[in-house]
């Protein structure tokens, strides 16, 4: 049987750190196999603000300030610290404020009260080694790890990432292949029956794969419009079995990026596509007009990072 | 509306926007003495015809992006031509000077505005090019060694000399 408590750790999983990015990032949410010049530096700052529910008010600005590191030509570093403010009021699906597997609105909140808060969600060291340059092979190929901690969560990342260019490199195919582990901390709801899980603190695991698609072209120089689509699948344990799925969805929109010398900005909006699927029965009721809305997804999504080099 | 938190604010203060300021290295009558001291250079400039970007392209296996090509005639010396490459965010602007018989003589970058890869101008690096010509393979990390960290500037301008030695079998040479 599927409880509330099941329904959070769905709420859970669509509420993933967002991707890190390798190099100069000319697509919103997915990676390229550049990594930085041995002993260069970049500072990124992201934001990505998640509005649109079926109902009430919700919106979301998930921040991430990031240093990034070569250590080699092929071998980049990094540290994040994750952080967000979140502004909800009667959003979930039972018109309540409450819902969150990652805490954004915690167990303990009073549903019937609207939320807000900006809290620190976690920090997180990422590694991405590049196995071929896709300046030098059809296709270019890296991989990345990234842990992450924070006071009530922890993840394990990682991937495979491959590029091909064509087109005097001004065309770019990129495709990611993502996997995530979690780990979240419930608060424990007070008005539960004490003899419930719900009631207690505890620990609740999630798994989530991950495939994002996109398609850029400098148009001019400096400047790059593309296009990314991407598919999320989740699953209610630490691993990937078919039983365990939760629901898929997709999501797709364009992409700007332009780059100077020393910094670049780019924008990347995403919408919901309302053909998400629900594999548990018990979570219905996530499933609305097509679209997913637990936890922190939404129909719309919209990120911006800007950077610059050192 | 709440307002943000001023710390969320703060990392993007950080973010002031830095100058990007061209790397103009080289004019182009300095580029010209650079390979060919003391020569005169007149000005033979041309427009490849369909013919014959096709034969350049077929003969480098390199696109030709544009048609028109600024070049000079150094009587008694052989050609400077200036060209430019995609570099990944702006054109790599660079000259390359050829003897009479269509051999790399010489090879300057002249601008160079990308975040990484200078090292392209590193004389050691150009220094590679010397006495190619259209029957040398002009491939990275065969006869050409590649900068690791700046491997689609020196890709593209490998590529870009590649294409500039068959233009000169092709439309310079009968000149």
């Amino acid at each position: 049987m599927v409880n509330r408590f099941s329904v959070l750790i769905l709420c859970a999983v669509l509420a993933a750190p967002p991707l890190a990015w390798a190099g100069e990032p000319i697509f919103g949410y997915s990676y390229l196999t550049d990594t930085l010049p041995a002993g260069r530096s970049e500072f990124e700052q992201w934001g990505t603000l998640h509005t649109g529910k079926q109902q009430g008010h919700f919106r979301l600005l998930r921040l991430r300030s990031a240093y990034e590191y070569g250590v080699t030509d092929a071998l980049q570093i990094a540290g994040y610290a994750n952080y967000y403010h979140l502004s909800a009021n009667g959003h979930s699906a039972n018109g309540l404020t409450e819902g969150g597997f990652e805490n954004f609105v915690p167990e303990d909140h009073d549903p019937n009260s609207p939320y807000q808060a900006t809290k620190l969600e976690s920090f997180s060291l990422e590694a991405i080694y590049r196995l071929w340059s896709p300046y030098k092979y059809p296709v270019g190929a890296g991989l990345y790890l990234e842990p992450a901690w924070g006071p009530e969560n922890r993840t394990l990342e990682g991937g495979l990432l491959l590029q091909s260019n064509f087109i005097d490199d001004r065309l770019v195919l990129v495709a990611n292949l993502r996997f995530e582990l979690e780990k979240r901390r419930f608060a424990g709801k007070p008005a539960a029956d004490p003899a419930d899980e719900e009631f207690n603190r505890r620990w609740v695991e999630e798994a989530e794969l991950l495939y994002t698609f996109g398609i850029a072209y400098r148009f001019a120089p400096g400047w790059s419009a593309g296009f990314e689509a991407r598919r999320e699948a989740e699953y209610h344990e630490l691993n990937f079995h078919r039983s365990n799925l939760d629901f898929t969805f997709w999501s797709r929109g364009p992409t700007l990026h332009y780059s100077a010398k020393d910094w670049f900005v780019t924008v990347a909006y995403q919408r919901q596509l309302a053909n998400a699927r629900v594999y548990n029965s018990e979570i219905d009721d996530w499933l609305y007009q097509g679209r997913i809305y637990g936890d922190e997804a939404t129909k719309n999504e919209l990120r911006v990072k800007l950077g610059m080099y050192f | 509306m709440q307002r943000w938190p001023t710390f969320i604010a703060a990392p993007l203060a950080v973010l002031a926007p830095a100058s990007a300021l061209a790397s103009v290295y080289l004019s182009v009558e300095q580029a010209q003495q650079a390979i060919f001291p003391g020569a005169t250079f007149v000005p033979a400039s041309l427009t490849l015809t369909d013919e014959q970007a096709g034969a350049v392209a077929r003969r480098s296996g390199v696109r030709v992006r544009v048609r028109e090509q600024a070049v000079w005639r150094v009587p008694g010396a052989g050609w400077f031509i200036v060209d430019q490459v995609v570099g990944k965010h702006e054109f790599i602007t660079y000259a390359l000077g050829l003897d009479p018989s269509g051999a790399v003589r010489g090879i300057e970058i002249m601008e160079y505005r990308e975040s990484y890869g200078h090292e392209v101008r590193n004389a050691a690096w150009r220094q590679q090019f010397l006495g190619k010509s259209a029957a040398d393979p002009l491939r990275l990390d065969e006869d050409i060694r590649n900068i690791s960290g700046a491997t689609l500037s020196c890709r593209h301008v490998t590529d870009g000399v590649k294409r500039l030695l068959a233009l000169h079998e092709i439309a310079l040479r009968a000149r």
